[in-house]
């Protein structure tokens, strides 16, 4: 018996995935062409924190380091990318304070060139906050990357030559449309699921469960937990390059704790560990929270008359997700990912009537 | 060139000396055993080979080189594996990922490579495929291969802790209490199963049990520690009657 099978995609499944791959992809062009403006800016938004949240789970669901440190990245690799797309005389009239330091006022990159630099820069950065960080576990990691968080919004909003203070940067051009933001989303799905199913996905789930028994089979643990941080923050910085070129307008208030809670939700009712559970959970909270705009709305229900009441959607939010945490505590997919043989398994086994011969 | 050798070894955890002075040097392909009884600092001698103490003094030699205060997964790349006295897998894992990660400490490929599957990564993981598919048979655990190894029955645990350590290619195997918990039959099948490990790897085990029947039966030499002294060291029959032993065990007449 060749157990390896079990673990291998074959070409059916290949196949399977890039015909829906292909027929999810027609599907949003057809959105993006016909859809009204709010719709495909929804399914922006989507895109972007579905490539955030699978970014962010990759050490905090998959390694189980539980890092509170996704809004630095994320505005770390805004304010990178935007000072590099904004052109030298956009700069000068924004920095009305102070002046923008020399480099930036002069550098003018175009997108693609600003959300790699951004990426790389946001990765260094991860890099080097790696050491101390990772010199403690559990509740107090937790508790140094909230710290990180912190410090760079307030950095943010002090730093008024670079990053024009708690004023941010305005006329940002809004090169984020459909292509861009699921161009963004299927790469960073694609490249951290084919490393979670590597050799080095298998370390990091190791490290998750037992950093002392995988010390024992020769996992460098502070290596590995520096990788899944860097990688991590490389697409958590180029996300928040491209959220930064489609909301237009950035300032330190964007990236408060508020938005690693939003991640923190998604990754956690996806399954921590699961990135097929992540991508499902970034639909399921960026959409569903369109959707319960309805009950922020005066209502009529058989004749009875409800006032709008602000906020409402939040509380019905919560209440999922309370209801997620009692009954599905390991969220929608537990730590497993979504295969085809599973599927095809579910499948066959609804057609087949049960207590028959198999 | 010596194999494997402590020399002056001491472990000070602030006023407690777990280990005092330990010596013990292995040849190649021979099986010691540590006995004494708990708390002698038996299991405190394994951490600080495996790497994870640093030692107060003394040092350690494996190879030809000084190991003492090497971080464990360097330690373990260099060839000497361990079990764990109450077992440590990766309980979510399946049986067959927990062979899988043992051979992740000589992947040469970087993740990079992993990502984007180049050929060379490619070639790394069929090997990888093949070596856990190898050790997997060689305790008998292929047909439970797709199992979360936190469902398996005791025994079967043991012996996935010792495939995997296997899988890591060592030349030193250091057992923690390997039968703990096993009956009488699990633990001859398990003196049978290092025995022919022993000879087809051309391993040296060092084993640490309180089962005496089974330490006598596998060990060639026996080293007795009690409160972090060494109180003994021989042939398994000298140590059976020495006065000394008998006193640490059974207590003072």
């Amino acid at each position: 018996m060749e157990l390896r099978n079990n673990r291998k995609m074959n070409r059916r499944d290949r196949l399977l995935s890039l015909t829906t791959t292909a027929v999810f992809l027609f599907l949003l062009f057809l959105a993006d062409r016909f859809g009204s403006d709010y719709e495909t800016r929804i399914l922006i938004n989507c895109a972007i924190f579905i490539g955030l949240a699978v970014s962010y789970n990759l050490i905090n669901g998959v390694t189980g380091q539980f890092s509170l440190a996704p809004n630095a990245f994320a505005a770390i690799g805004a304010y990178t990318s935007a000072l590099l797309t904004m052109t030298p005389l956009e700069k000068e009239l924004s920095f009305i304070v102070k002046p923008l330091i020399w480099p930036l006022s002069v550098i003018h990159a175009p997108f693609i060139i600003s959300l790699l630099i951004a990426g790389l820069v946001t990765a260094f950065m991860a890099f080097l906050m790696g050491f101390p960080v990772f010199r403690v576990r559990g509740d107090y990691l937790a508790i140094v990357t909230l710290g990180f968080g912190e410090v760079v919004r307030v950095v943010a909003n002090n730093a008024q030559s670079i990053t024009n203070g708690p004023l941010g940067l305005k006329g940002i051009v809004n090169y984020t449309d459909m292509a861009w933001s699921w161009g963004f989303a299927v790469i960073t799905v694609f490249l951290i699921y084919r490393l979670v199913q590597s050799s080095y996905g298998l370390a990091l789930k190791a490290i998750r469960y037992d950093e002392t028994a995988s010390e024992a089979v020769g996992v460098d643990t502070f290596r590995h937990k520096m990788l899944a941080f860097t990688v991590s923050a490389f697409f958590g910085g180029v996300g928040g390059g491209i959220l930064a070129h489609f909301i237009t307008t950035i300032s330190p208030n964007l990236f408060t704790f508020f938005l690693t809670f939003n991640l923190l939700i998604i990754i956690v009712i996806g399954g921590l560990g699961s990135t097929t559970g992540a991508v499902i959970a970034a639909f399921m909270v960026t959409l569903g929270g369109e959707l319960l705009r309805v009950v922020e709305e005066p209502l009529f229900i058989g004749g009875l008359h409800i006032p709008g009441i602000p906020g409402m959607r939040m509380v019905i939010f919560s209440l999922i997700l309370i209801l997620v945490m009692i009954f599905a505590r390991h969220g929608i997919m537990g730590s497993q990912e979504f295969s085809w043989r599973w599927a095809i398994e579910k499948v066959e086994s609804f057609r087949r009537p049960k207590g028959g011969d198999a | 060139m010596t194999f494997f050798a402590c020399e002056n070894l001491t472990m000070r955890f602030g006023g407690l000396t777990a280990v005092n002075d330990f010596n013990l040097s292995i040849e190649e392909g021979e099986i010691v055993g540590l006995i004494g009884p708990n708390g002698a600092g038996k299991t405190t001698v394994f951490n600080m080979i495996a790497g994870y103490h640093r030692p107060t003094g003394g040092v350690i030699y494996f190879g030809g080189q000084r190991i003492d205060g090497m971080k464990a997964n360097r330690v373990n790349r260099l060839g000497i594996a361990r079990t764990f006295q109450n077992i440590r897998l990766f309980p979510e894992l399946s049986v067959f990922e927990n062979v899988l990660v043992a051979h992740h400490g000589r992947l040469k490929s970087s993740f990079f490579e992993a990502m984007l599957r180049t050929p060379r990564y490619r070639r790394e993981e069929e090997q990888m495929y093949s070596r856990a598919e190898h050790f997997l048979a060689e305790v008998g655990l292929t047909d439970v291969a797709h199992e979360r190894s936190g469902a398996l029955p005791y025994g079967k645990q043991r012996r996935l802790e010792i495939a995997r350590a296997l899988a890591t290619g060592p030349k030193l195997l250091l057992l923690d209490e390997p039968a703990a918990g096993m009956n009488p039959s699990e633990t001859v099948e398990l003196l049978e199963l290092l025995l022919r490990l022993r000879e087809k790897y051309g391993l040296s085990l060092l084993i640490i049990e309180h089962d005496m029947k089974f330490i006598m039966r596998i060990c060639e030499r026996l080293k007795v520690l009690d409160y972090g002294m060494t109180i003994a060291e021989g042939r398994p029959a000298e140590i059976q009657n020495d006065a000394k032993v008998i006193e640490a065990y059974l207590g003072e007449e």
